[in-house]
């Protein structure tokens, strides 16, 4: 079969459908089939989350499966055999670079359907009889980095079993956007993988150095200001803190943060086991009161990412200054933009399987090759769904540039806790 | 006769010997809006959109919208973002599902582009403005230009914070010289921005401009905080190119810098810095008035809201009060006066940001002191409630002294005694000290206060007036021919100009 990477079928029954048919085709209904059963299922933007996470269908009756991609991301949908999730999302991965090619649907027993890659803002559907043996089959999406959380079951009942109605995660629903964040009072703001917590402000800077912040300015130390006098006191300097002033961090809850920085556009650093304390920012407690001299907000967790060299997308000829454009929001995680010479580059990070995350890049314009090259001490943790590798340069085609996916391994650096003794000095300063 | 006169009087003294509070009787009250729990309600940014509801900006809890109710415990409010910004302290409704907002590091249209009531687009307008890391680096106070673009102030960064060893946009060691300084560019700066993100730098000489605002004849204003080189809090009357006497802006003045790239404004000197500088259209007397300006609103309301249509409110961040301000234009500039038009009465401090009521009625005070001294923050809404009141309506500058006019008739035997109206004569020197002390202070006795026919107005003379003065007028014991006593006797006027 000569298939293209993305191409879509245009029928409704897909080849998958066929590919499985032999499973349990061979007992088809003797009378006339009943009106299949129309199961959709919708995918929560952004978030490695089909929509509908359970629904229940009669055995061996007819089912019409739809898989809409409501996604920015392109998503599969594989239907295992019971207890076989796992062994399907291994079996996936183990396709290797022929992954791509099978839509990174595998070929194993533990299958009972597919409905291969479906691009965003497309949908497929596949049609196909409910297995006879009653149990709870998985369904998931074996993309690269989706496989072990955007999962969901189909539940096979005897025939005459009473179905339940499926469990369907509303998108943008009123009761979820309207509820309140304490995220936005409490010094430790903190936000979940369904409903990440966005938060621009002065953020740390973990040593990140010249080769990553090349389009900010320095602050240099200053001298001393005598305020009676109005004179420089001399031999008395005031340092210029290590601090980043346009920071925009992100919390999934106590697994991953990050901060992507709209001066330099790129993901600077990221890490697990906390967020950022605002403490010496908002100061303690539910109301404003700032901290003396202290206005970094405090890390706290391990980083398993810190940018390092040059961003990764190279401009033909000298270093391009990005313009910052904002943002969207996908289920609360917004999708950055930017642009770079002729190029409008998006970026949209989302922690994945276990100790995993990934960028998930867009690019207009691109009239050649993009190609993203990474400093050796990040490459290791790099990998990508799309282009081919040379050495630490990454070549994306021209006609797959306006989606692909990197995959960054978490590598456990430096920690960062908070000292219990600065929490103690909580005096505010007056001078408005 | 005589009983009816004491009556009046003890009413009178009882009214001068403290601030007033709230009774049934006001033509003010202040009313609390509940807010939702969970979130901290330190409101950066006020303003109704087109169906009547109040849009809030917080500092750090994000966006509400609140449907008014005429009971101000039943707002009913609805999150439109729910991100953290960072320190936004302006709001412009552009569409009911579109603001513009400014926050630190950029000015932000924010849109609910599906239709969930939640925002879902945050797209950068313009971040043209430097960023040092400083928490007085205010960008806020997004105004109209009446042609499509918007005027925004930038703050200034204090010496009490701190310099990050990266800044966003160009560093100048010689900006970040002094008390508050412009490190980066045009801190200390009005700027204009257009719809497509160019930002044309407008006026300097700023400090901590935390307020801005375009009257009704389309004249630009800014209230400033009281500080270095900025002896007590001012009002300017901004004109493009004009530098308004905070130096450290400068750096960024490209007239300035022509001949020498590193000329430092600091080593000018204050008389050379003073001559320089356009002097503010009003300055509020430190402690007496208003200690931190937020910001100004004009009263549009027609008379809805009281006898002082056409006039500018100011909220005072670190008083519980409200100034009223009466200008005037003599030998060509602006000048003026200020008094109160609400002082305690259950109003809170913290006065950021006012927004009248669509049907003009209430004045919304959003509340917040963004971090500096313990947490005053909240929503208030000053009702008019149509009860008759005695105030200083307005002020003039006549050649020889004011003319007063009141809200109501004077009661004539009190309001003739020339005695009653005490007058200081004083002025505010500048330099680089934080804040000054009042400088040739002065009292003035009247000789003369004469009563139009309806009762009105009063002529006050005080023989030959000195200009680059502040006259501040205490009426003690001043009622109306009703027998309502004056609810704020005071009022400064700043005499820049002599009227002829």
């Amino acid at each position: 079969m000569n298939m293209r990477h993305f191409s879509i079928p245009t029928l409704a029954v897909l080849s998958a459908a066929l590919l499985v048919g032999e499973v349990w085709a061979a007992k088809p209904k003797p009378s006339k089939p009943p009106k299949p059963q129309k199961i959709e299922i919708a995918v929560v933007p952004g978030a490695l989350r089909y929509a509908t996470t359970r629904f229940d269908v009669t055995a061996g009756a007819p089912v019409i499966l739809t898989l809409k991609n409501s996604c920015i991301m392109p998503h599969n949908l594989v239907l295992g055999m019971p207890g076989k999730a796992d062994a399907l999302f291994q079996a996936a991965m183990a396709l290797g670079d022929r992954g791509m090619a099978q839509s990174f649907v595998p070929e194993t027993p533990d299958m009972v359907a597919a409905i291969r890659i479906v691009n965003p803002g497309q949908s497929e559907a596949l049609e196909l009889v409910a297995p006879e043996a009653p149990g709870e089959y998985p369904y998931l999406c074996t993309y690269p980095g989706h496989g072990t959380i955007m999962r969901g079951i189909m539940r096979v009942k005897a025939t005459g079993e009473k179905l339940e109605a499926p469990i369907i995660e509303k998108i943008n629903a009123p009761e979820i956007v309207n509820a309140l964040r304490e995220s936005g009072v409490s010094p430790k703001p903190m936000g979940t993988r369904e409903r990440p917590f966005v938060m621009r402000s002065f953020v740390p800077n973990p040593n990140l150095g010249d080769a990553v912040l090349t389009h900010y300015d320095r602050g240099l130390p200053a001298k001393a200001y005598s305020v009676s006098t109005g004179e420089d006191v001399e031999g008395k300097d005031v340092a210029a803190i290590p601090g980043l002033p346009t920071g925009i961090a992100v919390s999934f809850g106590p697994e991953f943060a990050y901060v992507w920085d709209s001066t330099e556009c790129r993901l600077l650093y990221a890490w697990t086991g906390g967020f950022l304390d605002m403490t010496p920012y908002w100061g303690g407690g539910t109301g404003g009161g700032r901290r003396s001299s202290d206005y970094v907000p405090w890390l706290e967790g391990t980083l398993i990412y810190k940018a390092a060299g040059a961003p990764p997308i190279e401009t033909s000829g000298k270093p391009v200054k990005p313009k910052f454009r904002g943002y969207r929001v996908l289920s609360g995680n917004p999708e950055f933009s930017y642009e770079l010479g002729d190029l409008k580059i998006h970026e949209h990070i989302t922690p994945t399987d276990p100790g995993t995350f990934m960028i998930h890049y867009r690019v207009e314009n691109a009239r050649e090759p993009v190609r993203l090259v990474f400093d050796p001490a990040i490459r290791p943790q790099i990998s990508c769904d799309q282009g081919g590798w040379k050495d630490n340069t990454l070549e994306i085609p021209v006609d797959h540039s306006d989606h692909f996916m990197l995959l960054v391994r978490f590598q456990p650096g430096e920690t960062f806790k908070v000292d219990p003794a600065k929490l103690k000095n909580g005096k505010v300063s007056e001078e408005p | 006769m005589r009983i009816i006169f004491f009556a009046l009087l003890s009413a009178a003294l009882a009214a001068v010997s403290g601030p007033a509070s709230a009774g049934p009787d006001d033509a003010y009250i202040v009313e609390e809006i509940k807010m939702p729990k969970g979130i901290a309600p330190e409101i950066g940014g006020l303003a109704f959109n087109s169906k009547g509801e109040l849009v809030v900006v917080t500092r750090r809890s994000g966006i509400l919208i609140g449907k008014p109710s005429k009971d101000p415990g039943a707002f009913e409010w609805r999150v439109f973002s729910d991100q953290s910004l960072h320190e936004a302290l302006g709001v412009l409704v552009e569409k009911d599902h579109q603001l513009l907002v400014s926050q630190f590091p950029e000015l932000t249209r924010i849109t609910d582009t599906d239709g969930d009531g939640l925002a879902d687009s945050y797209e950068t307008v313009c971040d043209a403005w430097g960023l040092s890391g400083g928490y007085h680096e205010n960008a806020g106070n997004i105004v109209p230009d009446g042609e499509g673009n918007w005027f925004l102030n930038i703050g200034t960064a204090s010496y009490n914070g701190i310099t990050f060893d990266r800044t966003r946009g160009k560093y100048s060691p010689v900006g970040r010289r002094g008390r508050n300084f412009s490190s980066v560019e045009y801190r200390g700066w009005v700027v204009k921005v257009k719809p497509d993100g160019t930002m044309i730098p407008w006026a300097s000489g700023f400090r901590a401009n935390n307020g801005l605002c375009r009257g009704p004849d389309g004249n630009l204003w800014a209230t400033d905080n009281q500080g270095d080189y900025i002896p007590t809090s001012p009002l300017y009357h901004v004109e493009q190119g004009k530098f308004y006497g905070h130096p450290s802006s400068l750096v960024w003045d490209k007239e300035f810098t022509r001949d020498n790239p590193q000329r430092d404004p600091l080593k000018e000197g204050k008389e050379k810095l003073d001559a320089m500088r356009t002097k503010p259209a009003i300055q509020f007397p430190h402690g007496t008035m208003i200690n931190s300006p937020g910001d100004p609103i004009f009263d549009l309301s027609g008379g809805k809201f009281g006898p002082f249509a056409g006039q500018m409110l100011v909220p005072d961040e670190s008083g519980q009060r409200i100034l009223r301000v009466m200008l005037e234009k003599v030998g060509g500039q602006w000048q003026g006066a200020c008094t109160y038009l609400v002082h305690d009465g259950g109003l809170r401090a913290g006065n950021n940001r006012a927004v009248f009521s669509p049907d003009g009625t209430a004045l919304y005070s959003g509340q917040t002191m963004r971090g500096w001294g313990g947490p005053v923050e909240g929503l208030q809404r000053i009702i008019y409630t149509g009860k008759p009141l005695f105030e200083i309506q307005d002020i003039r500058l006549k050649p020889d002294g004011f003319e007063l006019t009141f809200t109501e008739p004077v009661e004539p035997t009190f309001a003739a005694e020339a005695a009653r109206y005490h007058v200081q004569r004083y002025y505010y020197p500048y330099s680089q000290q934080y804040g000054a002390s009042q400088a040739e202070l002065t009292k003035i006795e009247p000789t003369q206060a004469a009563i139009s026919t309806d009762g009105r107005k009063v002529r006050l003379t005080l023989g030959e007036m000195k200009a680059g003065r502040i006259y501040q007028l205490d009426l003690v014991g001043l009622i109306s021919a009703a027998g309502r006593p004056l609810v704020h006797p005071t009022v400064a006027y700043t005499a820049n100009q002599l009227a002829k």
